[in-house]
């Protein structure tokens, strides 16, 4: 394992911002695993460390010719003030690619993160979305190319979102990836600010196991949860597959479900209560039959909300 | 007469609310035509999609106001819309409060949005505003810099906006290349539905600037008697704006990480190589950094919050007319 800083930047009042890099094996840049980007990502930074940790005790084990690097935070700044943004200026990192090296401070940022990952082969993104509610873990992939869908279907996790691009996330590292002819996959799961123990396990056995895939890593060495087997295939959805049920009305937020969930059509799944005297405003039953992609996790939701996601 | 043009229920004994003040003339300007087919001119006075910008809070105000004392002149409908996010102005936030969401990168109907109440908000507004013969979106820059007033525009519209962009009586017009991430804005998707909108930068946020507010209102009522709904024979000169496109603009960020002091006034002419302002080290008072303009022209964006990190935007330097003061 070789570490390095990979950018510095000095701050007036704070100890100066550093990202860490983490490179193992030698040779043709097939992976960088890239984490920590905002503050919310304390599970990816989570995930990543533990790939740093598995990666640093199986440093041998990876196929001859083939590097990795792991960026764990990009944003230590952020994640240091439990701050989703970046401090100073409240800019998402996550929007600013590919970055421009005499621009603003956070396209500065995601400048030297492109440079340093733009040449692999392969991308990984441990990420999350700015829903206030959780996801079951699943990868998330552009419709820029078809050679993302393959790499998205090796993590072996529960659901590929194959996702339309809106101009704002034409700022992202996934996106500018594909720009730049990187395969490039986003991870996403929970919710922001939380950790997740049984997805951090998911997560981390679904990076194995794609590494496995992309004959980066031998199947000997990873647990057994790892290996890619049959029964691990990916539903992959389109953002038109996605059933959304949102709240007509505000209040109390009441559920038991939880994502990855089976319900059934005409399920109630939450209820809706009067803040006040306590009343069930309003019952929100499942459309459809299917799988709880997302739910809703705040104790109070506004009228219009986006209570459930079923696919 | 004041109108809800989006209600929606919050959690907690509150709704959310976006309300427009209609003032209206129905008179018209000749008693020979005939008032009920005539479609009424329309203006539009819109500010608050950030929270923290609050010069157009007071440019509302002062329009409030004098259409009311003078209401004979109306010969239209002026609208004013001072709180597009309500609740981003009374938690002193630039963003929408709890999801954390720049408003102004939602209004776009074709992008997925990420909450369906703020598309809701977004799509209501720009459906209440669609149609108007003009309407003005009033920012306030952002707490970091200090800007002269000024409307800037996508080049794609600049021929249909600029005729009206000259009667505002702005300092400045910055004609940019079209920005994909601001196809999402207000002004962008009513352009592009056929409803001219003007974008103004004005100040600096969370402060009023009155003597802009004043300068700004005063454009406001001379494209008004341009459009027809405002009756002025006289109407009072305005200001010759200067024209800046893209490529006549310099970008100085800072080089380090400091306290940054200014050494200029804003909007003032200065040399190539005139020193703009140093960045100062508290701790140890050592001057880390020195600025200096990189060439002659119009300072006519300056830093106003001091704490700044490598990367951070001290100044915009228009090159293309050097020499110019206040
Ligand atoms: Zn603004």
């Amino acid at each position: 394992m070789k570490t390095e800083v990979i950018y510095r930047l000095a701050s007036m009042s704070r100890e100066d911002y550093q990202i860490h890099g983490y490179r193992f094996g030698s040779g043709k840049p097939r992976v960088a695993i890239v984490a920590g980007m905002r503050g919310s990502e304390a599970q990816g930074l989570y995930v990543a460390a533990k790939l740093v940790q598995y990666l640093k005790q199986n440093e041998q084990a990876i196929a001859s010719g083939s590097e990795i690097l792991v960026i764990p935070s990009v944003n230590p700044y952020s994640l240091n003030t439990v701050h989703r943004l970046w401090p100073l200026d409240h800019t998402d990192i996550n929007r600013m690619f590919p970055g421009y090296s005499k621009g603003e401070t956070t396209q500065r940022i995601a400048a030297a993160v492109m440079e340093a990952v733009q040449d692999y082969e392969l991308g990984v993104n441990l990420t999350s979305t700015p829903h206030p509610g959780k996801h079951v873990v699943h990868a998330r992939i552009h419709r820029l190319g078809t050679d993302s869908v393959e790499a998205a279907v090796a993590f072996g996790l529960p659901f590929v979102h194959e996702h339309e691009a809106n101009p704002q996330e034409t700022g992202s590292l996934n996106y500018n990836w594909q720009i730049w002819n990187t395969r490039a996959v986003s991870l996403a799961g929970g919710r922001g600010f939380e950790i997740d123990e049984d997805q951090v396990l998911e997560l981390f056995h679904g990076v194995l196991r794609f590494l496995v895939v992309q004959g980066v890593l031998p199947k000997n060495v990873v647990p057994v949860e790892a290996l890619p087997l049959q029964h691990r295939h990916s539903r992959v959805v389109q953002d038109t597959d996605i059933c959304v049920v949102t709240t007509p009305r505000a209040g109390i937020f009441s559920t038991r479900c939880r994502p990855g969930d089976s319900v059934q059509a005409g399920e109630v799944l939450a209820e809706i209560l009067d803040p006040h005297v306590g009343e069930v405003r309003y019952e929100i039953r499942s459309p459809i039959t299917g799988t709880a992609f997302y739910v809703y996790r705040a104790p109070l939701v506004y009228e219009k909300m986006i209570a459930l996601m079923i696919v | 007469m004041i109108e809800d043009i989006v209600d929606l229920e919050l959690p907690v004994a509150e709704r959310l609310v976006i309300r427009r003040n209609r003032l209206q003339n129905s008179t018209p300007l000749s008693t020979t035509k005939s008032e009920s087919t005539e479609k009424l001119p329309r203006i539009a006075i819109v500010t608050g999609v950030h929270g923290d910008e609050l010069e157009g809070q007071y440019v509302c105000a002062l329009i409030a106001q004098k259409v009311q004392a003078e209401f004979a002149r109306l010969r239209g409908i002026v609208d004013i819309y001072p709180a597009i996010n309500p609740l981003g102005i009374d938690a002193i936030e630039r963003s929408i409060p709890y999801l954390e969401l720049d408003m102004n990168r939602y209004f776009a109907g074709e992008q997925e949005r990420n909450d369906s109440y703020i598309a809701h908000m977004t799509d209501s507004v720009t459906e209440s505003l669609a149609g108007a013969d003009l309407v003005v979106d009033i920012h306030a820059s952002n707490i970091y810099l200090r800007e002269i007033p000024q409307i800037r525009m996508d080049r794609n519209t600049a021929e249909r906006l600029l005729p009206l962009a000259r009667l505002m009586n702005v300092d400045f017009v910055w004609i940019h290349e079209a920005i994909t991430v601001l196809k999402s804005t207000l002004a962008h998707t009513l352009n592009s539905r056929n409803t001219p909108t003007l974008v103004v930068e004005m100040g600096v946020g969370m402060r009023i600037t009155p003597v802009y507010c004043h300068e700004l209102v005063q454009g406001i009522f001379r494209v008004m008697t341009h459009l027809g709904i405002w009756d002025d024979p006289d109407p009072s000169p305005v200001k010759v704006p200067i024209e800046c496109k893209e490529g006549e603009v310099s970008y100085i960020n800072s080089p380090a990480a400091g306290l940054f002091l200014p050494a200029v006034e804003h909007w003032i002419g200065v040399a190539q190589g005139e020193l703009l302002g140093r960045i100062v080290q508290p701790l140890t008072g050592e001057v880390v950094s020195e600025i200096r303009s990189p060439g002659a022209g119009t300072v006519f964006t300056l830093r106003e919050y001091p704490v700044v990190m490598e990367g951070s935007l001290l100044a915009r330097v228009f090159t293309a007319a050097p020499e110019l003061t206040k």
